[in-house]
């Protein structure tokens, strides 16, 4: 195992010792995002170039208007699947650190639900206008996530959060269906393509929301990794070395829903996505969430990427919801990385 | 260290602590002195509230009444982090995951002293190496958790909470899954700890290793302390009896005493 590592070192105060092999892991993920976009930008109904590809990204504005008209439908798409991408496998890997279970995602403990059950009610109850159905789901996600932690305070135990989650998750469902039955079938079936995860319908102005919340949100889970490894020791040791196990659960697990609520409301649920990056991560760098936090989010990044992108490629003129080709991917990702994993395990 | 502390100076006290899970009193009305420099064992039978009486004294259980007073401030007014450069516990379960790496195990207690920007310095990295030396498992630094031995792992564990660098141990049956030659290694050590100035407090099921190492034993029994004193005071026939229920004979080889049944005998 690689043990070398580099120091920032600035006066007295900051030592900050960065290993490397996290570090050019991330190198190779960000490179690998890097083409993935290119060529995602270049495949559609429509194949460009690829030098028409960077002509168009080199000269954002005086571009071929051609190009420009194909890249207006592909670039707001593709940024939605990298930044969704890497939400919702860091909401994945907070709710696993947090529940300290490797099975723990924004879907088995009850917050996408939370965030669709919104979404849904927002729709065909209140007639919510667009714009507002990422407020819905944050709302739903956010008192779904309190919900489920205020239940599971008491139980001290890992798995009695998972089972208040498993619990929440299947009576909201319950909810959400009853809803979409009474909607009439053409909604039913405009829903059924939802919520499986599909990017199709991915606006200029979802991509700008997207952003948004990626942009506050990304930075603060990766701040608070630095102060998450305590809580993979249990929140009794965690105590005993000076962390505040309880009031980190609860920031991390609002960040979690934060994060998901919001690619809920756009995306439609992602499943497995957030339970398979963190495993590949792991799996990449080993345990320190420091380094894993980055890692998981680039792996998200590009297995969404990557799915929607053949989804919406391969099979044309069918084009798959990405959340299908999700599962696809991701397992073919977890088994290559297994493969990969730093030493015997 | 604090080798200057004179005797006599108090560091954690406890004053009529009471928790209990509903009806049932775990801790009843416990008032008990530690003093710096001391290695105390408590013992007594299972259930008796030993594990317990450890938790609320890390401030990790908020007694239903009486306080735990730490250099004269309730242990649950301190700030977490604070009070864990005060203090380290060796907790009895271990949930440390299979894949993480035994350095960075041994090396999170260096957590309580780090800042935002300011990790695994030299001084932190001294430490780690120091508490790695002493507990024998320097050669273990690139191991995973998930590939150590029980008693390995118990050891990387101790070695964790020095590494910690707390003016008081709190040890939960700190000898589990030691094999001899660790047990004793380890008694010594949580001695010499003591020897330099630390409260050592642990939960010992040995008599035997209570009597040896400790410079105090406090035997305790359904939530109440029954004797605290010098192993000889305490350790007698007639307490082992009321508090465990069953008869011995007791021999003593320079400062250990043995408790063996009755049968045994001759």
């Amino acid at each position: 195992m690689m043990r070398q590592y580099l120091t920032l070192r600035i006066g007295p105060a900051i030592h900050f010792p960065i290993r490397l092999r996290p570090a050019l892991m991330m190198l190779a993920l960000i490179i690998l995002l890097g083409i993935g976009t290119l060529y995602s930008l270049r495949l559609g109904s429509t194949d460009l170039s690829m030098s028409d590809v960077i002509r168009w990204l080199m000269s954002w504005h005086d571009a071929d208007p051609e190009t420009s008209a194909i890249m207006i439908l592909r670039w707001p798409r593709i940024i939605v699947a990298i930044l969704a991408g890497a939400m919702i496998a860091t909401s994945g890997y907070l709710l696993q650190v947090v529940a300290r279970n490797g099975l723990a995602d924004p879907g088995l403990l009850g917050i996408s639900q939370g965030g669709m059950a919104a979404v849904v009610l927002g729709v065909a109850v209140f007639g919510l206008s667009p714009a507002w159905l990422a407020w819905a789901g944050l709302a739903g996600g956010f008192a779904t996530a309190f919900f489920v932690m205020a239940l599971a305070y008491r139980l001290s135990s890992s798995t009695g959060l998972i089972l208040v989650g498993l619990a929440v998750g299947i009576v909201l469902s319950a909810a959400i269906e009853i809803i979409m039955v009474r909607g009439g079938i053409l909604q039913f079936a405009r829903w059924l393509a939802w919520s499986h995860g599909s990017l199709t319908s991915v606006s200029v102005g979802g991509a700008g929301m997207v952003a948004i919340w990626a942009a506050v949100l990304l930075p603060m889970a990766l701040i608070a990794s630095g102060q998450m490894m305590p809580l993979l020791l249990g929140h009794e040791q965690a105590a005993g070395i000076g962390a505040s196990p309880r009031r980190l659960s609860l920031f991390l697990t609002m960040i979690a829903a934060a994060l998901a609520a919001p690619i809920v409301a756009v995306v439609g649920p992602i499943a497995f996505l957030g339970l398979i990056a963190g495993h590949i991560a792991r799996a990449l760098v080993g345990e320190r969430p420091a380094e894993v936090m980055p890692v998981t989010m680039l792996c998200g990044a590009l297995i969404l990427l990557i799915a929607d992108t053949a989804g919406r490629t391969l099979f044309l003129p069918v084009i798959v919801p990405a959340g299908i080709l999700v599962s696809i991917a991701g397992v073919l990702t977890f088994l290559i990385a297994a493969r990969l994993s730093p030493s015997s395990r | 260290m604090k080798a200057g502390k004179e005797q006599g100076e108090t560091i954690l006290t406890l004053e009529d602590v009471t928790f209990g899970y509903g009806d049932r009193a775990v801790l009843d009305a416990v008032s008990l002195v530690f003093r710096p420099g001391e290695f105390v064992a408590v013992v007594g039978p299972n259930g008796c509230g030993k594990s317990t009486l450890l938790k609320a004294m890390a401030g990790l259980i908020a007694p239903g009444r009486g306080s735990v007073m730490l250099a004269g401030q309730r242990v649950l007014a301190f700030p977490r982090k604070k009070l864990a450069q005060r203090m380290a516990m060796l907790a009895q379960s271990n949930e440390a995951p299979a894949g993480m790496v035994v350095a960075d195990l041994v090396g999170m207690s260096r957590f309580v002293h780090e800042g935002w920007l300011s990790r695994g310095t030299p001084d932190d990295q001294a430490h780690i190496d120091a508490a790695m030396r002493t507990m024998a498992v320097a050669d273990l630094a690139d191991r995973r958790v998930g590939e150590l031995s029980g008693g390995q792992l118990q050891r990387c564990r101790m070695a964790m909470a020095l590494a910690q660098d707390a003016d008081i141990l709190l040890l939960d049956e700190p000898t589990n899954h030691l094999d001899l030659k660790h047990q004793y290694a380890l008694l010594e050590m949580a001695r010499e700890q003591a020897a330099r100035g630390r409260a050592v407090i642990a939960v010992l099921h040995d008599l035997t290793h209570a009597s040896l190492y400790a410079d105090r034993v406090i035997l305790m029994d359904g939530g109440r302390v029954v004797a605290d004193g010098s192993a000889a005071d305490v350790l007698t026939c007639t307490n082992i009896a009321d508090v465990y229920g069953i008869t011995t004979v007791a021999r003593t080889f320079g400062r250990a005493i043995v408790h063996l049944p009755e049968s045994a005998g001759e």
